[in-house]
């Protein structure tokens, strides 16, 4: 009886929480539709970004979670110039979360020619 | 038994009912002051105007920054508020930068600030995100 209650209570918070499984899916779609195939181009870049964000944000709200989000997402340039990226929050510890995705992957050895870095962070939080 | 069950919820009802009203807007957090925190803790960092980037001291810095900002927004006290601080630090070799956000929020009660330091080799932008919490 207590097991089967645990498992209830899980799948409620499956339904009500950000899970980082779900979205990072989601964010490698958004990102590989847009820039996968492009190199960096100055005239186009804020383009990119506005398409990236909406398509994600339309994605996460398809999943009719009750939760409020953000889409932040930034493209550089890579011209050997170090960069750092931090994210610090005060939330709910149990249900709120964030994802990022960095592509180029820089742990795969594919070659790319983009001459660009993206990072992709997508930030869900309950009302 | 029932009467008791009856009463808890009854005081349950009436709890959620008072915290779920909206801030005043003497009890949010505005653009304003949350701009103000993130400069405040800006001047701190970069009172060197002439700070030159340095690899291995930008990772800890930006991560100074990143804390620093959230600390101080979390000790305004606003109650049921929630904070995000996103913190860029990048050097600059005339290559382009771009950054864009979408948020799906309520619009009455959160809000968000940017601010943006830079000099000859630096550039630092540190956003933060306000949410009110039910």
């Amino acid at each position: 009886m207590l097991e089967q209650e645990e498992n209830i209570n899980l799948l409620q918070k499956e339904l009500i929480s950000f899970q980082p499984e779900q979205i990072d899916p989601i964010l490698q779609t958004a990102i590989n539709e847009v820039i996968k195939p492009v190199s960096y181009d100055e005239s186009k870049v804020q383009q990119w970004i506005d398409t990236i964000c909406e398509s994600c944000m339309k994605q996460l709200v398809e999943l009719q979670k009750p939760l409020k989000y953000i889409v932040t997402c930034t493209i550089v340039q890579s011209t050997g110039a170090g960069f750092h990226t931090t994210h610090s929050s005060y939330w709910d510890l149990e249900n709120d979360n964030v994802v990022q995705v960095i592509w180029p992957n820089p742990n795969s050895k594919d070659e790319n020619n983009s001459h660009m870095v993206c990072v992709l962070t997508a930030i869900g939080m309950t009302l | 038994t029932n009467k008791i069950v009856q009463i808890t919820l009854d005081e349950f009802s009436i709890m959620s009912a008072q915290i779920s009203s909206p801030p005043t807007y003497d009890k949010r957090p505005s653009n304003k002051k949350i701009t103000s925190v993130i400069l405040s803790v800006h001047g701190d960092v970069f009172c060197d105007k002439t700070l030159a980037y340095e690899s291995d001291q930008a990772s800890d810095l930006t991560k100074n920054i990143c804390d620093t900002v959230k600390n101080k927004l979390r000790d305004l006290h606003f109650p049921q508020y929630k904070y995000i601080v996103q913190v860029f630090f990048g050097e600059k070799r005339n290559h382009g930068v771009h950054a864009g956000c979408r948020c799906l929020w309520d619009k009455s009660t959160d809000s968000f600030a940017t601010v943006t330091f830079s000099n000859d080799t630096i550039i630092c932008t540190t956003t933060a995100y306000s949410l009110h919490q039910k």
